[in-house]
């Protein structure tokens, strides 16, 4: 049973309602039929047997008359007619009252004047006293009804009547209403069944409609949902216009979802710090845009643990769980790392299980820096401070001993040998270079504001060369230019530009040693005056190049290590700024960015 | 009562009498001529029968009418009374109603070549092994009328030839009073064997084959008579002329030939009195047997 259920069961709507309808006529026109078909044979039979009834008085009452003249011919017609005029006869006979055939319908089997065959219908036949029906069948199996009536004239019995009627006509005419009755029940079946597909079509053309909607929005497919039009105002079409509101207020609270999804993840996307989420594992699930500045693709992180690009110092974790905030090093690409301070949170699903880790790393290499430089500045004030005064003091007792020397050898009271002035030019000399090196140090420790004037910068490179040029330091050497004559005129203190270029060009010549060249260039470039100082030297190591603007710094005899540092807060104080790159047994390239406008 | 009184009862009774014969005559287009006929020829032939009864009465300019009747007893009878005029009957019961009161031969068709004359079959069904008619001994048999020369005479003069008479002959024998009758009566098997009149077997094979091929013809008589129109002696000379007149130009005239093919006569023509002499000769070759001819329609039965 279920086997032959469970098919029925993928059927469609309109198969089942078909089929419903199609049953349903079928069996009430079998049921109808079955009362109808039981009713009209009862009728037949009925009917059957009154007419036999009034076939066999007829045939009594017209063969008074042949058989007083002896008349068999007469009789014969009027059998012949009998049978001839009723479909439903089989014979008719007259017998007399022994029992002799007087006339029959069929003579040929049942001659005049022989005896009938006997059989028990007969027999009682011919004792009958009245109307008398006998239920017999014929050769075929159909079932005959004889029908017997004496004839009687005056109480005096003339003979027998006798007539046999066949149901034939009455199976003929019930199986014609039968077969009518399966035809109409048939086209009734079919009616039902193309009424059912029709009405089934029109419910599940809607449906349909619903259903590739529904799954256009299961699909997140907004647009290709279709509203669902239906003019029935039945069951489906209520359930469309529910469906239709249904699906246009999901719309809007996809539409909003989506909306809120892009707004975070812009916020997430476009924050300024580095914010990732990590699997249990401690491996990247998702890391937002700011990380493409690592120099990585996205598709690098994913995937792969956080500690192959996070740092921590100390004990924290890129996936730890805690809430402290901790330093660390990002690793780039290219480029310098980046400094971070990293918080974690753990990150939880709906249920509040663990199921990574949320984390914010904060860039804070800028500040970092900021914080050295305004350490060292604080550190150089204190001791600007201190070695001003110093160097104030030193400076009276040194301006002493060289006015003293200048007179002990200008006008000496005695004549002074030879070797004696030797040590006196040299006392000189260290008193010039000592005065030399507290002007260098009281510059840098008290610095004066720049005041700007516009110059010529082309001008100035050339002043400087020129200067150069007696410089003992540089002598030897090539000083190639390479001068844009586009730049103009720029607000600069003069004073102070020429001692950046002083300073650098010098640190160049002095690195290059006797065969070396070194190019100073100019140039205009993104609102900047670019001066370039380039040589082929022996380079700077990288860890000096680290620290090479810090005071104090030097790898040079005869100098405290000022000049860089000098250089680098006069060209900031210019608005500026001054990159060193070199590379060790190449040479170096110092930039030199000075702002063309004032603001 | 006087002789006088006798004469002048008689002399009423004759000018009565004679009122009823002339007034039709004279009184010509108020009465119908009325003109009878048997069944005993063709049964349901009562449409070709109102054909030429009512083309008579269209030549002759005056209204007739058609009586049928079932026998020639009946029909000999209305003669007798004058009741009609003028009939179709059998030469057996001309030759009795002439000597008995004198009617007269109008005309007679001609049916055959050989003349106005017809024979008497005997037939069996199709399928019986009876070939001679003394093989119908002990069988059911049907005659027509019993004033029938074909149906009756012709049969019951052969059983007289054989010494034998039809109660002693047959098992049983009934009267149809219609020759048509007795063919189907063989045809269905209701008898073993009948005797018709020629005419009408030939005019059924033409016109109900199937009814005919269930039947046979075993014996032929000799040509007799054919049945004679007849008309009453009273009947006026001239009417009886006009009449006739009408009957002997029938074949000449396109609807009388019409009427005539239908019937299957080629012709009337005159006959004389002297063409049914056989039959009178087998009359009264029957008459001496002991049985007397059967004159009343009621069969006898063995």
């Amino acid at each position: 049973m279920t086997g032959f259920i469970k098919p029925l069961r993928r059927w469609g709507l309109g198969q089942k309602l078909s089929a419903t309808l199609c049953i349903l006529v079928f069996g009430v026109a079998l049921l109808i039929s079955f009362f109808v078909m039981g009713h009209e044979e009862r009728a037949l039979d009925a009917e059957l047997r009154h007419r036999g009834s009034n076939i066999v008085r007829t045939l009594a009452r017209l063969s008074v008359e042949p058989v007083l003249q002896d008349d068999p011919w007469g009789l014969y017609k009027v059998a012949r007619d009998i049978v001839r005029s009723e479909n439903v006869m089989v014979y008719a006979m007259v017998l007399d009252p022994r029992g002799d055939v007087f006339s029959h319908s069929d003579p040929a089997r049942f001659p005049i004047g022989e005896p009938l065959p006997t059989d028990p219908l007969t027999s009682a036949a011919l004792t009958a006293e009245g109307l008398l029906i006998q239920v017999g069948r014929d050769p075929a199996g159909e079932t005959v009804y004889h029908v017997t009536l004496p004839i009687v004239l005056d109480g005096q019995r003339l003979g027998v009547a006798r007539i046999g009627v066949t149901r034939r006509y009455l199976e003929g005419s019930l199986t014609r209403l039968k077969r009518d009755v399966f035809v109409i029940s048939a086209l009734l079946a079919a009616l039902g069944m193309a009424l059912g597909l029709v009405i089934s079509r029109r419910m599940t053309r809607s449906l349909e409609r619903l259903s590739a909607s529904v799954r256009a929005l299961s699909q997140g497919r907004l647009d290709e949902w279709i509203l669902v039009e239906t003019k029935e105002k039945d069951e489906i079409g209520l359930l469309a216009d529910s469906f239709n509101q249904m699906a246009e207020s999901l719309r809007e609270r996809i539409r909003e979802i989506q909306a809120t999804k892009r707004y975070l993840e812009n916020l997430l996307e476009n924050a300024n710090d580095f914010i990732y989420t990590l699997a249990l594992g401690g491996t990247f699930t998702y890391v937002n845009r700011k990380f493409l500045e690592l120099g990585y693709a996205k598709g690098e992180f994913i995937g792969r643990p956080a500690s192959a690009f996070l740092l921590a110092s100390g004990d924290g974790r890129a996936e730890g769980n805690g809430r402290e905030a901790f330093e660390a090093r990002l690793q780039a690409k290219e480029g310098a790392e980046r400094v971070v301070v990293v918080t974690t949170s753990p990150l939880r699903d709906n249920e509040g299980a663990v199921v990574g880790t949320l984390g914010l790393a904060k860039d804070i290499t800028e500040r970092k820096e900021l914080e050295q430089r305004l350490l060292r500045s604080e550190k150089l004030a204190t001791i600007g401070e201190m070695a001003g005064a110093m160097a104030h003091e030193i400076r009276n007792p040194l301006g002493s001993i060289y006015t003293a020397v200048n007179l002990l050898s200008v006008a000496p009271e005695r004549p002074i040998r030879e070797e004696q002035l030797v040590l006196l030019k040299t006392i000189r000399d260290e008193t010039m270079r000592l005065n030399r090196i507290l002007t260098d140090f009281l510059r840098f420790a008290r610095p004066r504001s720049p005041l700007f004037r516009p110059h010529d910068v082309n001008g100035l490179v050339e002043e400087v060369l020129a200067a150069l040029r007696h410089d003992e330091a540089a002598r030897g050497n090539a000083v190639y230019k390479e001068l844009d004559p586009r730049l103009g005129p720029i607000e600069v203190d003069a004073d102070q530009v020429k001692q950046v270029l002083w300073n650098v060009v010098l640190n160049s010549l002095q690195a290059v040693g006797t065969d070396g060249n070194v190019v100073v260039a100019t140039a205009r470039e993104d609102g900047t005056a670019k001066i370039r100082v380039r040589d082929n030297g022996r380079g700077i190591p990288g860890e000096e190049l680290s620290r090479i603007f810090e005071p104090f710094q030097t790898t040079k005899g005869g100098g405290m290590g000022l000049g860089l540092a000098i250089v680098q807060r006069i060209v900031e104080a210019h608005g500026g700024r001054i990159t060193i790159a070199s590379e060790e047994g190449k040479g170096t390239l110092v930039e030199i960015h000075l702002p063309i406008r004032r603001s | 009562m006087g002789v006088s009184s006798v004469l002048c009862f008689t002399s009423l009774i004759s000018f009565c009498g004679f009122l009823l014969v002339a007034l039709p005559g004279s009184v010509a287009a108020a009465e119908p001529l009325r003109i009878a006929i048997t069944s005993v020829l063709v049964e349901h032939y009562l449409d070709v029968n109102r054909q030429w009864v009512a083309y008579v009465g269209e030549k002759l300019g005056r209204p007739t009418e058609l009586v049928q009747r079932r026998s020639y007893k009946e029909i000999s009878d209305l003669l007798q009374q004058g009741q009609v005029e003028v009939a179709f009957v059998c030469g057996l019961p001309y030759v009795i109603d002439r000597a008995k009161f004198g009617e007269e031969l109008l005309v007679a068709p001609q049916v055959y070549e050989e003349g106005p004359v017809y024979y008497s079959y005997v037939i069996v069904p199709s399928d019986s092994r009876v070939e001679r008619f003394e093989q119908l001994r002990g069988k059911r048999y049907a005659f027509s009328d019993p004033l029938s020369n074909s149906g009756y005479l012709v049969p019951t003069y052969l059983l007289a030839g054989m010494g034998e008479t039809p109660s002693g002959f047959f098992k049983r024998y009934i009267f149809t009073y219609s020759h048509s009758a007795n063919v189907e009566a063989v045809a269905v098997k209701l008898v073993e064997g009948a005797s018709v009149d020629s005419y009408v077997y030939d005019y059924l094979a033409a016109t109900n084959p199937a009814l005919t091929s269930r039947t046979k013809i075993i014996q032929r008589s000799p040509p007799h008579g054919i049945t004679p129109l007849v008309i009453r002696k009273e009947t006026s000379r001239r009417l009886k002329e006009q009449i006739r007149k009408v009957f002997l130009e029938m074949h000449e005239d396109p609807k009388g030939r019409e009427i005539l093919k239908t019937m299957m006569i080629r012709r009337f023509v005159v006959v004389p009195d002297s063409l049914f002499n056989s039959i009178r000769e087998m009359r009264r070759v029957v008459e001496r047997q002991p049985l007397p001819l059967a004159l009343q329609p009621a069969a006898t039965r063995k």
